[in-house]
């Protein structure tokens, strides 16, 4: 089978600092892969050479078959790969119908066919209730979901996730998980996501890419990784400790 | 809650699909426009003489407001370089009556005035926004162009008059089967006011439509925008373009019916105007640049003839007011009075 996503060997230098070396990872259709690593791994970096928001030094990405590597974001997003960012990236002043129909929007739907996808995306993402609410109001986990909804809304074929559990309670973490488990399995998307929180990794079940100072350190299913001496030295050691 | 309601009203929406528009068309901003403009389309039946004689003015100088309205209500871009392009409109009516003989002439002016504004515009959008200008330096770089218009219609006297000015005839417009000279005042207020209904009423679908939504989207978070698969630098290129040409449209027009082109038209003084005028009226709503600029415009001159000295400083206090107080402007504030009938915007 071929990869939906297939990187190879992408590094990146900013100044004096080796964010990323030789990164390499392929993603099967509607799959998910969690990205982990301790802070300063060059998880972010990743993420941002993935949306293209930042151009890699080597190496190459292709989307199904084609090399994006030097596309601007907007393309990337255009053809499928849509990014939710770790910091809060929504329209505040907008109500979270207004921010649901932008992302729509660019998926070529109009009026009466705009309203329904609306409608079926805030339904997704558990905002059904707060379609006409200013999105401004949600409380932090709803905002989240929005985000998610506005990757969603966009028919991304690739949700990338950077820290979509940030700030979340353990409850809202656990709903999270459920909901990007949700959105692969009936909506056929994929998803790459980077979190820190190892419940939430668990809960998703999925294969898990270890960064270590910029380099893959190890991949494989989470049962395997907890096991992995270097991992647990680097990284898990710290947390069970 | 909220999806209930939401349920009931696409039920409504199936069943009475006339009543729904009708209520949807009913928001507080088309109210409002709808008295402002049939105020506007009464005057000359109530009053005769000056008011009739001026207000194609002030319309005009409504059109240029929401030139920039659209460029910063909507995306969120303060231009001070709307003068530039309106000055650019005036003096291609100005030149194409003095070369081009005949019907064809004003029509030329006001072709070209648009199609030169809008490229021109395209042409600096596109290396700002490509570059990333925003913000006070896209403030900045407005500024420049405001500048530059004043410094080329001063040296070029050539083709402008430098600062002589230009002197532009009373234009009639040959339409098939209708001739309409703007000699006449009435028939200058009425095609004034058609001008600005239909810029209005186009400006208010661009808004609707999804190039006017993608626009609110960069105006509240560009990166996001962007990220969700747009070409934001297009867009803006294309709202900065639109916006000239809708300038130069306004110049156009003004330049025949005030008779008279000077280089202040395109400078810096004069686009501080207009950013008053869209700052007091609203800058979120069309209709806001349009009050702002008439409202301003009457005011100013009445001021000036009773208090000469300190008018402007009048001015400049009830700018500061509005900017302190009333960040909407004179049209935001009212509308926000009734929240209720602003949802359907």
């Amino acid at each position: 089978m071929t990869a939906m996503l297939e990187v190879r060997g992408i590094s990146k230098r900013f100044g004096g600092v080796q964010a990323n070396t030789d990164v390499g990872l392929a993603l099967p259709e509607s799959a998910i892969r969690c990205v982990i690593g301790p802070n300063g791994a060059g998880k972010s970096t990743l993420v941002s050479m993935l949306s293209g928001h930042v151009r890699p030094d080597r190496g190459t990405i292709r989307l199904r078959g084609k090399d994006i590597t030097s596309w601007p974001a907007h393309r990337v997003a255009s053809a499928g790969m849509v990014r939710k960012f770790q910091r809060p990236s929504f329209y505040p002043d907008l109500t979270v119908r207004q921010n649901l129909e932008i992302a729509v929007l660019g998926s070529g739907l109009r009026r009466r066919a705009l309203a329904v996808r609306v409608q079926e995306v805030a339904e997704s993402v558990r905002l059904g209730d707060a379609l006409d609410d200013p999105a401004a109001h949600l409380p932090h986990g709803r905002t989240q979901w929005l985000e998610i909804g506005l990757v969603i809304g966009r028919r991304a074929q690739i949700m990338l996730l950077d820290e979509p559990t940030a700030g979340m309670t353990p409850g809202e973490t656990m709903m999270t998980a459920g909901l990007v488990r949700e959105l692969v399995d009936t909506q056929g998307v994929a998803a790459i996501v980077v979190e820190h929180d190892m419940g939430f990794v668990r809960a998703l079940e999925a294969e898990v890419t270890v960064l270590h100072l910029g380099r893959v350190i190890a991949e494989g299913p989470m049962s395997d990784i907890e096991q992995n001496a270097q991992v647990r030295a680097v990284y898990l050691g710290e947390e069970v400790a | 809650m909220s999806d209930d309601l939401g349920g009931t009203r696409i039920e409504s929406v199936r069943r009475h699909p006339a009543a729904a528009a009708a209520r949807r068309w009913a928001s507080g901003e088309n109210i409002a426009a709808s008295v402002v403009f049939v105020a506007l389309f009464y005057v000359p039946y109530v009053f005769a003489g000056y008011p009739v004689f001026v207000l194609p003015q002030y319309m005009l100088f409504g059109i240029l407001a929401m030139s920039l309205c659209l460029l910063w209500g909507l995306g969120g871009m303060v231009s001070f370089g709307q003068a530039a392009f309106f000055i650019v409109g005036a003096y291609s009516m100005g030149i194409a009556v003095h070369d081009i003989a005949g019907a064809l002439g004003p029509w030329a002016g006001i072709g070209l005035g648009v199609a030169i504004a809008a490229a021109a515009a395209a042409a600096v959008g596109y290396f700002l926004f490509s570059a990333r200008v925003r913000d006070s330096y896209f403030v900045l770089v407005t500024l420049a162009i405001s500048t530059i218009a004043q410094v080329v219609a001063n040296t070029a006297s050539g083709v402008t008059g430098g600062f002589n000015g230009m002197f532009v005839p009373k234009v009639a417009l040959d339409l098939p089967g209708l001739a309409l000279s703007l000699q006449s005042d009435l028939t200058a207020y009425y095609v004034v006011f058609l001008l600005t209904l239909v810029t209005y009423v186009g400006l208010r679908t661009l808004q609707r439509s999804a190039f006017g939504k993608i626009l609110v989207s960069i105006r509240e978070n560009e990166e996001r925008t962007e990220s969700l698969g747009y070409n934001t630098a297009l867009r803006k290129t294309i709202a900065f373009a639109i916006s000239g040409g809708v300038a130069a449209l306004a110049g156009a027009f003004y330049a025949t019916d005030a008779g008279f082109v000077s280089p202040d038209l395109g400078g810096v003084l004069f686009s501080t105007n207009v950013v008053v005028w869209v700052a007091i009226g609203g800058r979120q709503y069309f209709l806001g640049a349009i009050v702002g600029a008439i409202g301003i415009s009457a005011l100013s001159n009445q001021l000036n003839a009773w208090i000469p000295t300190y008018w402007q400083l009048l001015l400049g206090l009830l700018f500061f007011v509005v900017i302190a107080f009333f960040r909407r402007g004179l049209v935001g504030t009212l509308l926000a009075i009734r929240p209720s009938m602003r949802r359907a915007q």
